[in-house]
């Protein structure tokens, strides 16, 4: 333990940050001071800004307000060179190696001027041999090219360069996920040391035991808000993650139906069977009823998505059969036309990238999947087509309701609508949502679980992704949590809480719920 | 070949794997060597003329490479052009006015292209307006204007011009150029610039997160292209004897074969001016070869958009497999 | 952007002097459908003059050789449809932009012709193609040419397919964007080898027509129509990287440009300074409505 000085100058301030992607709001009220010689790490659930705090510090972007202070100055950091040359180094998550480069040439990757390079090349060889044998990297290693190097490797070589550089605080964004252990070791060796000679490291995770080894305080992140900060003895795993949870003052836990739901005993329309995300992952087994409304909860990067792409057949897993059974035949889902054809419907999340047709109407947008039923020759007959539009405006309360509208003048949950009615319109017995009602209104979630209750109790089968816990617990029957790219545990019941899906997310055994 | 050694050293590619201009290189040996079986008097000096005709394809297919280079869908579609109306305003504009010493011409030369090349870098790295269609704008305009300034080819330009054509040292003269602009980049590749390029090109991303400042690498890519353009065109009127307006676009289809054929990534990092050598010699000798064997030229012009596609699509094959890692 | 010009030069004002006009613009219409699409799917054909010469070629050839018109539109069928999966084909496959791609298969088509032909590309037409494209045609007995009523029926066509087909609708979901389109059930593959199919099909239909003008044939009869096919869609008002558009406005950009053009070669003022202000106004409009993201958006 450091004694505390009398009022160290922070190395880094972040004051009421608060930042918008267009109508989005990322960070409100941020509040981030990392003293000199500490570790000071920063956790959060998906949604929370912590991704944005990165980049704000990398110099990739500048908040819309609020105030950057460097070593006591208030700074604008307007470029990554910039936060470079005030001593701020980050590693992201994302590998981010030039292949084209030798690995050598990756770690001094961005030091030199436009053409003067700022060190020589015995230099620079000693240099990164120097840390990258401290990080574990053979000399073999030095001489491959990046592109031949393993996943692990690639990433040693981008801490590297920001090792070799003059820096005062370093900035790692879940940078040990690509890691092995031993280097994570070192790795963690090496924080030690720069922690003891004065520097820091902002360290951001989501691994409870990674941060329980390193850190010397603590930030928790909620929904773009800075929650607080806790001193080392402090910071347990179980105070981290009921600060995460909070006091959620959304009536939606409230709203959560009462109806049979959990208890239903139906036919399985879905069975995985020891399906593998990927190459290494364990496999998992996992069956979906009829009428059921299965919720999929887990942090970004860890499957989810995955898994909702490989039920639609968009993304065939590594591993393992997905079956499905209707009226007591059973088929296989071979690829997303097929799986379209067979009644399964998949929206998509991020719907501005993989959704929408912003130059169309909304009419374009709702017809599009369902043209082909209704056409002969190539020619669609509008009558059935103009039906089915109106039918899923209607439904889902879509405002305006005049199909001609172009897309791009609704509103972000009407669009969103729009995107769901597209899929709702091919009648499925089984509809995928990816994160459906990110960045939509209260109101709409609300009346979105209602209308998701109505069509389950026809008969379909939904699978809900949410980064919302909240809006899990609200719309579903079930929760299936993915860690690493595998389903650790499916919740129901009396085991469902936000306490316990939060917990298995992260890792950790429950914690005790904390809401009155 | 020491040019590709020292290249090779730079890339880091230690014998780990193999340089990327070698399937063109081998292509060119067998090339020559069939040509020199089919005509002896090839080997003879007959070489030195190819090499003379050869010589503003190759120039310009090494002014196409910085900015293929420099990645980003980078393409310069108005090279043809610009070599071209460059060629024209020399002819048409200043030797008649009577600006005809060597430097003077030179130096002309050589600041339109960079001119033309900082236009195109503006459009493209600062305003990023997709290289693709700004340089196809830039085609336009430049196609026009030379079409306007000269309507019909002219043959009057100063005699100096001849020495580049002339055929009577070891090497024809034109060699000595194209060997300067070699130096040049060499000289270039020694600096810092080279490995920002490549970082620029292979992951603009890691790039910019790494603090290379990617616009200004960018916008040089687009300086050099300029400049070499410049001497291409200079080559070009020596090699016509005159200023054609017509000429240039077509040497923009050809220029993207020879860069492509050279095993430059048209995505960018991977490449350097040997490969674009190699593939422009490549190019021409399999025209010329052609000739030889009195193929028309009509089917000469299906070949070259046959080449065009198959080398642009064997570059895409090439590059999906090494990123499917 | 509906720019619609009015006729202003007097010259202009006579029936034959209307009927002239109308008659440059259907062949360039004509032309510009498949431009049209290429550019909605965010594309480019940059073979619709190597097509259209092509088809001019050929005809001449083969009616001068006492073929009957009947198996010439059939040839120039099949061969539209040929360049058009090529076209298709190779701009599907891996993502290499449609603008190489058509650019070689042009190269590829032109040289061809000019190996089938022996580079002997003279030859006649049948009598009633010319007076398609006579100002004063008249075309069963209505004193209107036959080649603006071929375009009337064309763009109706294209037109009502543009809205009421699930090619239609699908194209321009896949020029909006691309990966939704595929996850909307689009078939970019399909739609791409129909589009560019309608491409060749109309230059051939237009590179026949301009048969009627000179008599005698050429491959290089099309080329200014490159050009000339791009200035109608942008100053149209389509956006040159899709998705936004339909081949009603290029109909009046087809009109616009053909006025533009016969009034500044009246005035003297040539192709070449008409193709310099295309350029420039396609740099204007991207840089107005299309520009790419920054790196910095794509961490």
């Amino acid at each position: 333990m450091r004694s505390d000085e009398a009022q160290p100058e922070l190395v880094v301030e972040l004051q009421d940050i608060q930042h918008r992607y267009g109508p989005t709001v990322a960070l409100d009220g941020c509040r981030l001071q990392i003293r000199p010689g500490e570790v000071h790490g920063l956790v959060g659930e998906n949604g929370s800004g912590k991704s944005t705090v990165v980049k704000l510090l990398a110099g990739v972007m500048t908040p819309t307000s609020g105030t950057i202070r460097v070593a006591g100055k208030t700074q604008r950091l307007t470029s990554p060179a910039h936060a470079h040359r005030l001593g701020i180094v980050t590693v992201f998550q994302e590998t981010l190696v030039a292949d084209e480069c030798t690995t050598v040439e990756n770690v001094f990757l961005g030091s030199d001027g436009l053409f003067r390079r700022s060190r020589s090349r015995a230099y620079e060889m000693r240099a990164a041999t120097e840390i990258l044998e401290r990080l574990g990297l053979s000399a073999a290693a030095l001489a491959t090219p990046p592109a031949k190097l393993s996943l692990a490797e690639r990433q040693t070589v981008t801490i590297a360069r920001a090792l070799v550089r003059d820096w005062r605080l370093l900035v790692l964004d879940e940078a040990t996920s690509a890691l092995d252990l031993a280097t994570r070791d070192r790795l963690f060796t090496l924080i030690a040391e720069h922690r003891d000679s004065g520097r820091s490291v902002l360290f951001v995770s989501h691994r409870m035991d990674e941060l329980r080894l390193l850190i010397d305080r603590a930030t928790v992140q909620r929904s773009g808000t800075t929650v607080g900060t806790l001193d080392r003895r402090q910071a347990t795993s179980r105070r981290l993650l009921e600060m995460m949870i909070g006091r959620q003052d959304l009536p939606i836990a409230a709203a959560r139906h009462g109806s049979s739901g959990p208890h239903r005993e139906a036919e399985v329309v879905v069975s995985c069977h020891q399906i593998a995300l990927g190459a290494t992952t364990e496999p998992f087994d996992l069956s979906i009823s009829r009428g059921e409304v299965l919720g999929v909860a887990g942090l970004d990067g860890h499957g989810a998505g995955a898994l909702l792409e490989a039920l639609a057949g968009w993304r065939a897993p590594r591993h393992g059969m997905i079956e499905i059974t209707r009226g007591g035949e059973h088929h296989r889902v071979r690829g997303y036309r097929d799986a379209f054809r067979r009644g399964i419907a998949y929206v998509p999340a991020k719907r501005q990238e993989e959704g929408l047709f912003p130059a169309l109407s909304v009419w374009d947008n709702l017809a599009v999947a369902t043209l082909g039923r209704h056409s002969r020759f190539g020619l669609f007959r509008t009558g059935p087509i103009d039906r089915g539009v109106d039918e899923q405006l209607a439904r889902l309360g879509v405002v305006p309701r005049d199909s001609a509208t172009p897309i791009s003048a609704l509103s972000g949950g009407n669009a969103q609508k729009v995107l769901i009615g597209r899929w709702l319109a091919a009648k499925p017995w089984l509809l995928l949502l990816n994160d459906p009602l990110r960045g939509v209104d209260l109101g709409t979630k609300l009346d979105f679980y209602d209308r998701l209750q109505v069509l389950a109790q026809d008969g379909m089968s939904v699978v809900l992704l949410s980064t919302e816990i909240e809006e899990l617990l609200a719309a579903c029957d079930r929760v299936a949590v993915c860690r690493n790219h595998a389903i650790r545990a499916v919740l129901c019941g009396e085991r469902l809480s936000h306490a316990a899906i939060l917990a298995e997310m992260f890792g950790q055994p429950e914690t005790e719920d904390v809401r009155s | 070949m020491t040019i590709a050694g020292v290249i090779a050293h730079r890339g880091g590619l230690r014998g780990k794997s193999v340089p990327y201009f070698v399937p063109a290189l081998v292509a060119v040996v067998a090339m020559v060597v069939g040509t020199g079986a089919r005509n002896p008097a090839f080997y003879d000096g007959g070489w030195k003329q190819v090499l003379v005709y050869a010589s503003p394809l190759i120039l310009l297919a090494m002014a196409q490479t910085p900015v293929v280079l420099a990645g980003g869908g980078g393409l310069d579609l108005s090279i043809g052009p610009a070599a071209g109306l460059i060629s024209v305003i020399l002819a048409a504009e200043l030797i008649p006015r009577g600006i005809s010493v060597w430097w003077a011409i030179g130096i002309v030369a050589v600041l339109l292209g960079a001119l033309s090349g900082a236009v195109n870098g503006v459009l493209s790295a600062v305003i990023r307006i997709p290289p693709i269609i700004a340089t196809l704008a830039t085609y336009l305009v430049f196609t026009g204007l030379a079409s306007q300034l000269l309507s019909s080819p002219t043959g009057a330009i100063p005699s100096w011009f001849s020495w580049f054509v002339e055929t009577g040292g070891p090497v024809p003269n034109v060699t000595y150029v194209i060997v300067a602009v070699g130096l040049c980049w060499l000289a270039l590749c020694r600096t810092a610039y080279w490995r920002s390029l490549r970082a620029v090109g292979s992951n603009d991303r890691a790039a910019f997160t790494a603090g290379v400042p990617i616009i200004q690498v960018r916008f040089i890519a687009y300086v050099l292209t300029g400049l070499m353009t410049g001497v291409g065109g200079l080559v070009l009127t020596a090699v016509l004897g005159g200023a054609d307006s017509t000429v240039g676009p077509t040497y923009t289809l050809q220029a993207i074969a020879a860069v492509a054929l050279g095993g430059i990534s048209l995505a960018g990092g991977r490449g350097g001016l040997t490969g674009a050598v190699c593939g422009a010699a490549l190019l021409f000798l399999i025209q010329n070869y052609l000739t030889l064997l009195q193929v028309s030229s009509f089917v000469l012009q299906m070949i070259y958009g046959t080449v065009l596609i198959v080398a642009v699509v064997s570059n895409g094959i090439w590059d999906k497999r090494r990123r499917a890692r | 952007m509906f720019v619609i010009l009015v006729l202003s030069s007097p010259a202009v004002w006579s029936r034959t002097g209307v009927m002239s006009l109308l008659v440059l613009a259907s062949v360039l219409g004509i032309a510009s459908v498949g431009q049209t699409w290429a550019v909605l799917i965010g594309g480019i054909d940059l073979s619709v003059p190597a097509v259209i010469g092509m088809a001019n070629v050929v005809l001449a050839t083969l009616y001068v050789r006492g073929w009957p018109f009947g198996v010439i539109c059939l040839v120039l069928l099949g061969l539209a449809v040929a360049v058009g999966i090529l076209n298709g084909v190779l701009s599907s496959v891996l993502d290499i932009h449609p603008l190489v791609i058509t650019l070689g298969v042009g190269s590829v088509v032109t040289g061809a012709v000019l190996v089938a032909t022996k580079g002997n590309t003279g030859g006649t037409v049948p009598a009633f193609i010319t007076s398609a494209v006579s100002p004063v045609g008249e075309t069963f007995g209505v004193p209107v040419p036959a080649s603006l009523l071929l375009w009337i029926a064309v763009s109706a066509v294209v037109l009502y397919l543009e809205r009421r087909s699930v090619l239609g609708r699908n194209l321009m979901a896949l020029g909006s964007n691309r990966i939704a389109a595929r996850l909307a059930l689009v078939r970019p593959f399909a739609v791409r080898i129909c589009v560019y199919v309608l491409s060749a099909g109309c230059g051939c239909l237009a590179g026949a027509l301009l048969g009627g003008f000179s008599g005698g044939a050429s491959v290089n009869i099309g080329n200014p129509y490159l050009f000339s096919t791009i200035t109608a869609v942008v100053v149209g008002g389509t956006a040159l990287l899709g998705g936004r558009g339909t081949y009603g406005r290029t109909i009046s950009g087809v009109l616009v440009t053909t006025e533009f053009t016969t009034l500044l070669v009246g005035r003297g003022i040539g192709a070449n300074l008409q193709q310099v202000l295309l350029g420039l106004a396609i740099l204007v409009l991207i840089t107005i409505y299309g520009r790419d993201r920054h790196v910095a958006q794509r961490i």
